[in-house]
């Protein structure tokens, strides 16, 4: 039986989500030109909002951004890996490799960052922490589990790319899907 | 020595030993920070314990989503990606061949030009290097250049991008180092338009001597334009000249941050695939292209014209310039906690007590640094070490002391200079040079990767005497600063 319907759905997960994070990013430049408008060509500001709140929000949206893209660029392949040497192995011992790196490395440090970043978060939503600055935005909580949303994603596509390796392993991966898991060819 | 005294001399190593299996560094050097927490657990729960991990979220929060200097970088890439997908770049490297076919290697002259201009506008390396590629190197080859020649200078000229601002490498060695942005920009300015001078000494010069490198061009090589070279000029120039003056202007002039021009960056660059890729082709001005040479392929969007296909292809640069602005981020994370445990377990004590036990003064420091940065460069991209290096060197760069050669206010911006500069090279050094890589990728078959390798040998000796130039003379870098910026 093969992993695909499993790692596809996923994926497909990974890919939605990723989408927020792409509007994060228009956002982002939305919100800073706009910022710069009302800074130094006195653009009106609306009712309530004040510069420390844009600032805030820049980088709440940059956090968006990063957080909900990090996991589908795995999937993309979009992580610098350096091939050197992998390059000269068969691809079974690929597969090895990545499934090494899977189990010691991915799968621990998304786990346990994410465990403690429950932490964090929890904290920050129980004080009901604010803005560091008075005139700032509330509800810190929720820009801090946008990292807390990224480390479980990174765990997600991790098993994602442990399922692949393990079909791959047992060959029914074809040659292209082989590309799009162990990524290289530069 | 106990075990504890060396275990971060083994973090180091397994480090180097594991980044080769060819895992996401990004998760290597997490999963290495974190291995290396549980064995200090495990050998003294006084080096580090399970509370300790608290801090990882704290540091990832405080240092990286709280940033908002680091909030240009997305900003940046984005800029760089809609300008390369809206074909500005392309109008604009036509006009210049077209400018310069009468001087002696005229279309890798070009290429630099086009490189320092994409330099100030971008600072990606795999895009200007892509772009270039795509676009010079077929028309060179048709032309009969050598082949080392044209991938050594377009390899060279894509890479000017990581030294001339904006800089994303100067963002984030900025940010390490505790620095303001504005000033390392402003500092980056001479060393990385001189450097661009050098290559257009050597290739006037080397095809002047050697005119079978680059011969001449024939009288049929035109553009298909109305209205003659002033308008082709003006065409392709203003537009990206009134976006580098935009962005530039803002921060050197010290009007707005670096996160704010880069916003004004991505904004003008969507205004500019606007007038390009929907208002132009709407009033019925045509693509220019060459008389006589097929319309290179370049990725580019059928469509132009279309307000819909625009819509597209903005949506396409978003989705680029989110994933690599996710790669740049996943190795900041990874480097974060890596360099957060191998403080704890006392890699700072063990790196400063190596470097004193060599008993070197300064200079040696600052030379061995240059070094170790340089070899790194061999193997590694600018991401890994300027973001492995410098947290851990940090300490030791911070009291280097260099008497009346550099002021002690300057030192830390001299020495941020001399690794952009040095970490320039990273990209073109074989064997892993990512610029070179991305050559081969694109490049018309006939390119041997030999010839690269050839090709860019020239260049690495620039490169390395601009850097002893800036070593010798840090008047380089700190006279501009100073004038503009006080």
């Amino acid at each position: 039986m093969s992993f695909a319907p499993i790692y596809r759905q996923l994926d497909r997960l990974l890919g939605v989500i990723a989408r927020i994070g792409g509007i994060a990013m228009l956002a982002l430049v939305c919100i800073t030109v706009y910022d710069v408008m009302t800074r130094y060509f006195g653009l009106p500001k609306f009712a309530g909002l004040n510069s420390t709140m844009l600032q805030e929000s820049e980088y709440w949206a940059h956090t968006i951004l990063f957080s909900l893209v990090m996991a589908y660029a795995f999937t993309r392949q979009a992580h610098v890996r350096i091939d050197l040497v992998r390059d000269l192995v068969p691809t079974k011992v690929k597969y090895y490799f990545e499934i090494f790196g899977l189990v010691v490395f991915l799968l621990p440090f998304s786990a346990i960052a994410a465990r403690y970043t429950y932490n964090y978060v929890y904290i920050s939503w129980r004080d009901a922490e604010v803005s560091p600055s008075t005139i700032g935005l509330t509800n810190f909580w929720i820009i801090k589990s946008m990292l807390l949303v990224m480390f479980v994603l990174l765990f997600i596509a991790g098993v994602s790319q442990l399922l692949k390796c393990i079909d791959g392993l047992r060959g029914k991966l074809d040659e292209e899907e082989e590309l799009r898991t162990l990524g290289g060819g530069h | 020595m106990t075990f504890a005294e060396i275990l971060p001399l083994l973090m180091f190593l397994a480090l180097a030993v594991f980044l080769f299996s060819g895992f996401p560094v990004a998760f290597i050097l997490g999963g290495i920070g974190l291995s290396f927490a549980f064995i200090a657990i495990l050998v003294d729960p006084w080096l580090f314990d399970w509370p300790q991990f608290n801090a990882i979220p704290a540091r990832v929060y405080g240092s990286i989503a709280e940033n908002l200097i680091l909030t240009a970088i997305p900003m940046f890439i984005f800029m760089g990606t809609m300008l390369e997908k809206s074909g500005i770049a392309k109008d604009l490297l036509n006009c210049l061949q077209y400018l310069l076919r009468r001087v002696p290697g005229g279309l890798a002259l070009s290429v630099v030009m086009m490189g320092t201009i994409l330099a100030a506008t971008t600072g990606i390396i795999g895009a200007s290097v892509v772009m270039m590629s795509l676009l010079a190197l077929p028309v060179m080859m048709q032309k009969n250049y050598s082949p080392a020649l044209s991938s050594g200078t377009i390899a060279a000229s894509g890479t000017l991008g990581i030294l001339i601002p904006p800089s994303i490498m100067l963002v984030i060695m900025a940010d390490l180092l505790s620095k303001s942005v504005g000033n390392l920009f402003v500092a980056a300015i001479i060393p990385g338009f001189m450097l661009a001078g050098f290559y257009m000494i050597y290739i006037v010069t080397i095809c002047w001597l050697k005119p079978e490198l680059a011969p001449k061009l024939d009288k049929d090589f035109k553009l298909n334009v109305r209205g003659g070279t002033a308008v082709m000029v003006l065409r392709s120039f203003v537009p990206p000249v009134l976006l580098i003056t935009m962005v530039l202007g803002s921060i050197l002039g010290g009007l707005a941050t670096p996160t704010e021009a880069a916003s004004v960056g991505a904004a003008g660059a969507i205004l500019l695939g606007l007038l390009n890729l929907v208002i132009l082709p709407k009033l019925g001005v045509q693509e220019m292209s060459f008389d006589g040479t097929e319309n290179i392929d370049t990725e580019e969007p059928a469509e132009r014209g279309s307000f819909l296909g625009f819509v597209r292809v903005v949506w396409d640069v978003v989705q680029r310039s989110a994933l690599t602005n996710a790669m740049i981020f996943g190795i900041f994370i990874g480097a974060t906690l890596f360099s957060y445990v191998f403080r704890q377990i006392g890699g700072e004590e063990v790196v400063i007590h190596i470097f004193d036990s060599w008993g070197l003064d300064s200079w040696g420091i600052l030379i061995a640094l240059m070094m170790l940065v340089f070899c790194l460069g061999f193997f590694f991209d600018w991401i890994e070490i300027t973001l492995i290096v410098l947290p851990v060197f940090a300490p030791i760069i911070a009291k280097l002391d260099f008497g009346d050669h550099v002021a002690a206010v300057d030192m830390v911006y001299w020495f941020a200079i001399l690794m952009a500069i040095n970490l320039q090279t990273s990209f073109l050094t074989p064997p892993f040079g990512f610029a070179l890589f991305y050559l081969k990728a694109v490049a018309p078959p006939e390119i041997k990767i030999q010839n690269i390798y050839k090709g860019i040998i020239p260049f690495v000796i620039l490169q390395l005497i601009g850097l002893a130039l800036v070593m010798r003379f840090p008047e380089l870098a700190m006279w501009l600063p100073r004038v503009l910026l006080n």
